[in-house]
């Protein structure tokens, strides 16, 4: 347990400098590909979510819809 | 009520669901929409910002995207077949990842119940039984261990923006997967003594109040007499981040 927060601390920077480099512009996409995107502002309800990345672990529903 | 939304109260923390507004609302309009719709109040996410452009036309549409991040399917409806792959999604990323040799099975089936310690353990043992896969083993072992502070790390964001009573919640799931083990991580004991705070404890009990209240919030729909008693709770409870995020609800709502 000694390491861990070196560990972790190391891979949570790296993870943060590779999102970092993510786009905030969306891309055409086709399927099977890897689709990446950070937030310029945090979703509503996110809870702290400033990425798709942030959401890896668990499938993601992306809805379009419309107020009109 | 849109369907992805039963999904996402369907599946909990097992789907995330982001609904997209697309037709160039204002946040503050999008936002009122939502809250006249009683759309609040579940784990759903609302963003104007559209993260992937699909090959699609007509609203509403959509993307499923596997656990690692891979567009799976795309349309205007879900078909069953969709239902059926975010079934399969699910059962995978509860599972060890693809690849795992089977030995670590069982450290992963037990990380997943949240059994920390006991996970960390078993790796541990496998890596020091068989020397071919000692080197997997210490993998295995650094991945908990940072998925474990994510965990904490979310966990102190929620209680830096007003949602304590879950901060607490995860806190302690997570305590409870190191119990028996004589040193915890750092990062659990110092969100552990973040909670014997008086700042803590304020904040907690300004939350079980308007927690309560903002449920009502969301079921209601845009009242004014519940936003005239959200707004009264949030100056008793003034200074914490709790009444921060009552009157923000308040803001948006009316």
């Amino acid at each position: 347990m000694t390491t861990f927060l070196k560990l972790s601390g190391g891979l949570l920077l790296a993870s943060a400098l590779l999102t970092s480099a993510w786009t905030s512009t969306p891309v055409d996409v086709s399927i099977g590909d890897e689709v990446s995107y950070f937030f310029s502002k945090p979703p509503l309800n996110g809870m702290g979510v400033k990425s798709l990345a942030d959401l890896r672990g668990r499938p993601v529903l992306v809805e379009l819809w419309g107020t009109r | 009520m849109p369907a992805s939304i039963k999904l996402q109260e369907e599946y909990g923390d097992d789907l995330a669901v982001l609904f997209v507004e697309s037709q160039q609302a204002t946040q503050a309009d999008a936002e009122k929409f939502i809250m006249r719709h009683r759309w609040l109040g579940n784990q759903a996410m609302w963003t104007l910002e559209r993260p992937v452009r699909i090959k699609v036309d007509g609203l509403p549409s959509f993307a499923l995207l596997s656990a690692e991040g891979k567009l799976l399917s795309t349309g205007n409806h879900m078909t069953s077949r969709d239902h059926d792959l975010i079934k399969e999604e699910v059962t995978k990323a509860r599972s060890a990842p693809e690849g795992t040799h089977k030995s670590f099975k069982k450290a992963w089936r037990e990380f997943k119940k949240g059994g920390y310690a006991k996970a960390i353990a078993e790796a541990k043992k496998v890596g020091a039984k068989k020397e071919e896969l000692a080197e997997e083993a210490g993998e295995t072992v650094a991945l908990f261990e940072v998925q474990i502070q994510a965990k904490l790390v979310r966990a102190n964001w929620l209680l830096d923006n007003g949602y304590p009573m879950r901060a607490q919640e995860m806190s302690s799931a997570i305590k409870t997967g190191f119990k028996g083990v004589d040193i915890l991580p750092t990062s659990l004991t110092e969100i552990e003594a973040r909670f014997a705070t008086e700042e803590v404890k304020v904040e907690l009990q300004a939350a079980e109040k308007i927690e309560r209240l903002l449920e009502k919030v969301y079921e209601d729909g845009r009242d004014e007499k519940l936003f005239s008693k959200l707004e009264k709770l949030a100056n008793d409870f003034s200074g914490t981040k709790v009444a921060q995020r009552a009157n923000g609800i308040v803001a948006m709502g009316r």
